[in-house]
């Protein structure tokens, strides 16, 4: 602060040209900010007001970057006039900081344990993420069969992260995904598994895996391990279904590789993707790891202790396969099924009178199994989605449990709801419950993901977790293959996307045909059911995106708009309550003081040349940035031909207009001035009575003197629309008082007309018009300068309104 | 209307603070001495206290801690000159209702203040 002042003391005083200068670079400054903070102010509120989805680190990196860009600002506006705005720095770091509070994240936790036992210590979800902490519970307070194992904490992941100094490269790439760009988010994600693959697992945590690795294998005597995701969040909040590995038969030889493998998965597209959905940062959803030895199950499968796909009454089903249950998780295996009616949260009321006659339990398994069930229920507090396995000797093992989501309410049409539109297909199994309608897209193939089109119900060999990753761009699902125990329809549940499995469904219809989806009732019809729609709309959750939410938080100090008045007594720095507040603030301020650029005594003119043209104008030419075209520097005068500044240019293209006549033996100069300091003494064309311009390439700022009314002109025009300006005020004139007004209200007429903004406080006019297109700027000015020209001495001749409607008229069609 | 403390080891800070809020019928003490604060809500029923962070002998953190032992439903609004994102979280997790970043000008002052009451 008292830099700038001494630098522009000095400066006024001994090298006024240069404060000049430097006034309008600091002014260009202002401007390129101004263009960078509102378009961080757009993006933000893009993603806040049309829920685009959007990284936390994007969100926290805009905010840093309109946050820098407001600061910048303000100090240039310093330098331009040191002594005012004082306080300014002090609204911006106390609305800084507001936002930092909302928006920034707490460091992440890199302290030991790195490794703990499953049991008692390892039911922190924080340090050993959803899957574990909820098997710990399990393995260490009931008597439930749990494999032994261990598990690699979060805050091993995070010091992983941090050793690698991986936490600013990740957020680098995260903060450029744009979700509804698939391909681009496949890239990014593959450069990030790149870098975690690539790094070394620190010495600290290796050492320990390894040794706990072998201890494992010694104490059960298996051949290999499998290794689980086990990320913070997962089966927290939302459930990460099928999003996150497990790796099956790892060796000691691989486990480095394979825990590796694991952390990068948190980086896999579709992973990411799912996380971004709902809003939940990358450092906050570290990735834990669980070691256990692997479990060659006879049979194995998921049990919902209250099964999602059965909506009329309460039913616990188990979904069983044959081995390893990986077909039923990714949707590619038909699993045989058990349903068992409950009464209540306590008792079932006794199995299926009809059990599948496939199923590969006897009877005191599945009453084994329900009873667990029931018992994880019970510690859980909330019904379970629970996977089991069965070994050689027969034994169930909880594999892993989670508490199920809640799914919305399928709607009972009414009863005399008469649905005349054909029906494509009826039968098949509800996966996940809804309704939709739009058009038919069929997926032939996994690499086509990138194409899927927005808005489409989606036909799909097989209910794959891949599909996460498009699902913000769906209505809905039929696959041919899968089943409502698969991750995917997990996924489709939480979000109230509706999916059906129906094995030859849609055979020969055609992409593109709208079709209605009623998943429910599991039905498919021709065309849109605006009936069967208009019912199911009040049921919908819709996505619930926390990031949103929490950007909701801080938005008013981002972008809410309070100072819109620059005239209102509350437009200044303490009222200032946003960014976009202190971004308009200083915009508007640095433009006054452009306006204000030379003193009343053209001080700052020194090295002013004196322009030679036809028009009997004495005025002085300052160049400060490529205002002119090279010539002779030397030359202490300079032409119109010279003019490369573009407002310039424009203004003087209006103001030597050949319908002008101009009367070649009165000098235009401050004759006001000049009668008061003056009485002949002076020249004519002292610099002291003259106009001048101050110009740059695309920037001009004019004043003129014509007799005893005096004219600013300062404008902007370039390519960029949103910094171009004119500013134009009008003052004063040697005629009567009415004289004058009555040529205030020519020039109004005329200015408004032209897409001017006009204000008038008696004989002073100010007009303005912003972020116009070049040309339009330049038209504008070649307006303003035949309006000068023209309007130089009519005050002199107008003594009544009906005079000012001819001569507008004129002006219009001249 | 609400009774409201004020500790401010700046008098004056708190002197204008209850020239602001007394005109909305507002009961405002203001102390610089935290002991003295503490004690006065020890003794009397207070809704709503103003707290800054930099106090004499304790920090406006501790006071807010002690606040809320005396009575848990007091309302507490944090107002500093020096804000950082500890004690700001810090304090929202001890239950303080706003924590408020000088300057801070009438109308917010005022607005915040019916915005803690309402709760």
């Amino acid at each position: 602060m008292l830099k700038h002042l001494f630098r522009h003391l000095t400066y006024q005083v001994f090298s006024p040209g240069t404060l000049l200068r430097n006034k309008y670079n600091a002014f260009r400054e202002v401007l390129r900010h101004d263009n960078i903070a509102l378009e961080r102010i757009a993006d933000l509120e893009e993603i806040y007001y049309e829920d685009q989805y959007a990284d936390w680190a994007r969100i926290a990196w805009l905010c840093r970057e309109l946050s820098t860009s407001t600061r910048i600002m303000i100090d240039k506006l310093q330098e331009m006039s040191p002594t005012r705005y004082m306080g300014l720095q002090e609204y911006h770091k106390k609305i800084d900081f507001y936002i930092q509070l909302g928006t920034s994240v707490p460091e992440p936790d890199f302290s030991p344990p790195y490794l703990v036992p499953l049991g008692e210590h390892a039911t922190d979800p924080n340090l050993t993420g959803g899957k574990a902490s909820s098997l710990a519970r399990v393995a260490s307070r009931t008597d439930i069969p749990v494999l032994p194992g261990f598990v690699v904490t979060a805050n091993a992941f995070n010091y992983f992260l941090e050793s690698n100094g991986l936490r600013e490269r990740l957020d680098s790439a995260l903060r450029r995904i744009r979700p509804c760009k698939t391909n681009q988010l496949q890239e990014l994600a593959r450069e990030m598994e790149e870098e975690v693959l690539t790094a070394p697992v620190p010495n600290i945590i290796a050492d320990e895996l390894l040794e706990s690795a072998e201890h494992l294998l010694q104490a059960v005597s298996c051949s290999g391990l499998i290794l689980r995701s086990s990320a913070v969040a997962e089966d927290g909040v939302v459930s990460f279904a099928g999003q996150y590995d497990s790796v099956l038969n790892v060796g000691p030889e691989n486990i480095l590789e394979t825990y590796k493998r694991i952390l990068a998965g948190k980086y896999r597209a579709k992973a990411l993707f799912y996380r971004i959905l709902y809003g939940l940062t990358d450092s906050e959803t570290p990735m834990a790891v669980l070691v256990q030895p692997m479990l060659d199950p006879l049979v194995s499968g998921v049990m919902y202790t209250k099964d999602p796909g059965v909506q009329d009454r309460d039913v616990l089903g188990i979904y069983a396969v044959p081995g390893h249950s990986d077909g039923l998780m990714d949707g590619t295996a038909a699993p045989c099924t058990t349903l068992v009616p409950r009464t209540g949260p306590g008792e079932p009321a006794g199995e299926d009178s009809d059990p599948d006659t496939r199923c590969l339990l006897d009877h005191a398994q599945r009453q084994t199994l329900i009873g667990l069930g029931l018992e994880l229920e019970r510690i859980g507090q909330a019904p379970q989605d629970v996977e089991w396995g069965v070994d050689v000797n027969g034994r169930i093992l909880v594999l892993q449990t989670r508490p199920i989501r809640n799914t919305p309410k399928s709607v009972e049409p009414a009863r005399d709801l008469q649905i005349s539109a054909e029906i494509l297909a009826s039968g098949g199994q509800r996966a996940a419950s809804g309704v939709a309608s739009g058009p038919v897209h069929m997926l032939n193939s996994w690499n086509e993901l990138a194409d899927v089109p927005d808005q489409c119900i989606l036909l799909v060999p097989a209910l794959s977790p891949e599909l996460a990753q498009v699902v913000h761009r769906l209505r809905g699902v039929v696959a041919r293959s899968g089943s409502r125990a698969s991750h995917f329809a997990s996924v489709a549940r939480e979000l109230g996307l509706p999916v059906l499995v129906h094995p030859d469904s849609l055979n020969g219809v055609l992409s593109n045909r709208t079709i209605t989806l009623d998943a429910d009732r599991t039905l498919i019809y021709d065309g849109e059911v605006r009936e069967l729609l208009q019912l199911f709309e009040r049921g919908q959750p819709g996505m619930d995106n926390r990031s949103v939410h929490r950007l909701g938080r801080v938005m008013e100090r981002i972008s809410r708009l309070t100072l819109t008045d620059p005239a209102s007594p509350r437009f200044n720095p303490e009222s200032c309550r946003s960014m976009h507040d202190l971004v308009r603030f200083v915009h508007e301020k640095s433009v006054s003081e452009m306006f204000s650029l030379v003193g009343k005594g053209g001080r700052g003119l020194r090295r002013a040349r004196q322009l030679k043209s036809d028009l009997p104008i004495s005025m002085y030419i300052l160049d400060i940035d490529d205002g002119l075209f090279e010539t002779d520097r030397d030359q202490v005068t300079v032409t119109p031909e010279e003019f490369k500044s573009v407002p310039m240019w424009a203004l003087w293209w209006g103001l030597s207009s050949p319908d002008v006549a101009w009367d070649k033996k009165l000098l235009h100069v401050d004759w006001e001035e000049f009668d008061r300091i003056s009485a002949g003494i002076f020249k004519a064309d002292s610099a002291l009575l003259s106009s001048y311009a101050v110009l740059s390439a695309n920037y001009m700022h004019l004043m003129l003197r014509f007799g005893y009314h005096f004219s600013v002109v300062d404008a902007l025009c370039g390519s960029e629309s949103k910094n171009n300006y004119i500013n134009f005020r009008f003052k004063g004139g040697g005629a009567s008082f009415d004289g004058r007004l009555l040529r205030i209200e020519f020039i109004t007429r005329v200015l408004t007309h032209h897409g001017f903004t006009v204000t008038s406080k008696a004989d002073l006019l100010d007009a303005r018009c912003s972020r116009d297109e070049e040309k339009v700027i330049q038209k504008r000015l070649a307006i303003l300068g035949r309006l000068l020209a023209k309007t130089r001495l009519l005050d002199m001749r107008l003594d009544s309104t009906d005079q000012i409607d001819d001569l507008v008229n004129d002006f219009l069609e001249g | 209307m609400a009774t409201i403390l004020v500790v401010d080891d700046i008098l004056d800070a708190g002197v204008l603070i209850k020239r602001i809020l007394s005109r909305k019928g507002h009961t405002v003490h203001p102390f610089t001495e935290e002991e003295d604060a503490l004690s006065f809500a020890r003794k009397n029923q207070v809704d709503l206290a103003i707290l800054d962070m930099k106090l004499k002998k304790m920090s406006g953190v501790e006071v807010l801690e002690e606040l809320k032992k005396i009575s848990p439903d007091i309302r507490v609004m944090m107002l500093t000159g020096y804000p950082t994102l500890e004690t700001a979280r810090e304090s929202l997790k001890l239950g303080a209702d706003e924590y408020c970043v000088k300057p801070i000008d009438k109308g917010e002052l005022e607005g915040k203040v019916a915005e803690i009451l309402r709760k």
